[in-house]
């Protein structure tokens, strides 16, 4: 008699992960890991640092603390996620970082970043996106994440939650009140 | 009339994620007002240089597999242990100098009742005859050697006068 064995396929991710946490395949793997999340990382740590050279800064620093950690992946979340929560991590340590370093508050920087942005060589957009991010800017740091996530970075709840360890209806109802805020400031300003 | 059965299974199998439609007139009608506001395109209008994302890869590995710096303490255990010993030796030395005599310990300084638990505990062994050298007067321990030099005459109106059981009061030799 044929015993049936349930042996569970592994997907490309698991793969990539063992491979990764292997010594001799770390480097390739490691390479395809920065190929394929680096343009998504980029952009989600540029909206919250606005600045590119600061943004490439974070980028690396994110990267390096994937490559260090590997090992303590454990594959409770997916690795997408992780990598996620990671840069999202750095970024407000950069900026926490940063505030503390020109005695100013968080509040205050977020200001000063968005008054660099009419200089910024690599800010290219109009006056209602001028106007976006000075909207976004006003914000609590919780609902700018939020929102930048959802509206620019068009990540799902479902994702979000797990990248923010929030629930789906607290994140849905922080996007509405995000929203709500942004449409008034666009229209009183 | 009899009803006509359908011959197929009315569900259709397909499902929603949990919590799908809680919010989602909130949700649809924010991102009508968004877009009626800031138009359909949704760039934040920031941009990178050309060609930053190519080679970003070997840039990442080099740093990633470059060996961490080695943290030295600054002070190491022998260091440590060397410090603390010369630390010791001034203050040993300092303290014959300027701890202020009268907080110097002496027998006189010693509680009676801390003596007398320290001895009933048989912490330190003292034979009857050494006992016998030490007689206590008015909370302070005294070597009875000191007793010689007293009167006798002095001494039997003192016993006379401080104990009440005569049977104590000895006769001349």
């Amino acid at each position: 008699m044929k015993i049936k064995t349930s042996i569970p396929l592994k997907t490309s991710e698991d793969l990539l992960i063992k491979r990764l946490q292997d010594k001799k395949t770390s480097s390739e793997a490691f390479k395809e890991l920065v190929s394929l999340y680096k343009e998504r990382l980029y952009w989600h740590i540029r909206n919250m640092v606005k600045d590119h050279e600061d943004a490439h800064d974070v980028l690396q620093n994110t990267f390096i603390k994937i490559f260090r950690n590997i090992n303590n992946f454990k594959g409770e979340s997916k690795l997408f996620s992780w990598m996620y929560r990671i840069a999202t991590n750095e970024s407000i340590s950069f900026l926490n970082k940063r505030a503390k370093c020109n005695h100013i508050t968080s509040e205050d920087l977020q200001q000063q970043l968005i008054s660099n942005l009419e200089s910024d060589v690599y800010f290219e957009g109009d006056e209602i996106q001028l106007k976006l991010q000075k909207a976004i800017a006003s914000l609590p740091a919780k609902q700018q994440q939020v929102f930048n996530m959802k509206y620019f970075e068009e990540l799902k709840y479902r994702e979000m939650a797990e990248i923010l360890e929030t629930s789906e209806g607290a994140l849905k109802a922080s996007y509405h009140h995000a929203a709500k805020k942004i449409e008034e400031y666009l229209k009183t300003n | 009339m009899k009803k006509e059965k359908i011959s197929y299974n009315q569900k259709s199998g397909f499902k929603t994620p949990a919590n799908y439609f809680e919010g989602l007139e909130e949700d649809l009608l924010d991102m009508v007002k968004l877009s009626e506001t800031l138009g359909e395109k949704k760039s934040a209008g920031f941009t990178a240089p050309i060609g930053y994302f190519d080679g970003l890869e070997d840039e990442i590995l080099k740093k990633a597999t470059k060996p961490e710096p080695r943290v030295r303490k600054l002070f190491t255990k022998e260091a440590f242990l060397y410090a603390a010993s010369i630390a010791a030796i001034v203050i040993a030395f300092a303290s014959t100098f300027y701890i202020n005599p009268e907080t110097q310990t002496s027998w006189d300084n010693v509680e009676l009742s801390v003596m007398e638990n320290y001895i009933d505990n048989n912490n330190i062994e003292f034979s009857t005859s050494e006992i016998s050298n030490y007689i206590f007067q008015q909370g302070y321990i005294i070597d009875d050697a000191d007793l010689n030099t007293v009167n006798s005459d002095a001494m039997k109106n003192y016993l006379d006068e401080n104990l009440e059981d005569p049977l104590y009061i000895l006769d001349e030799d």
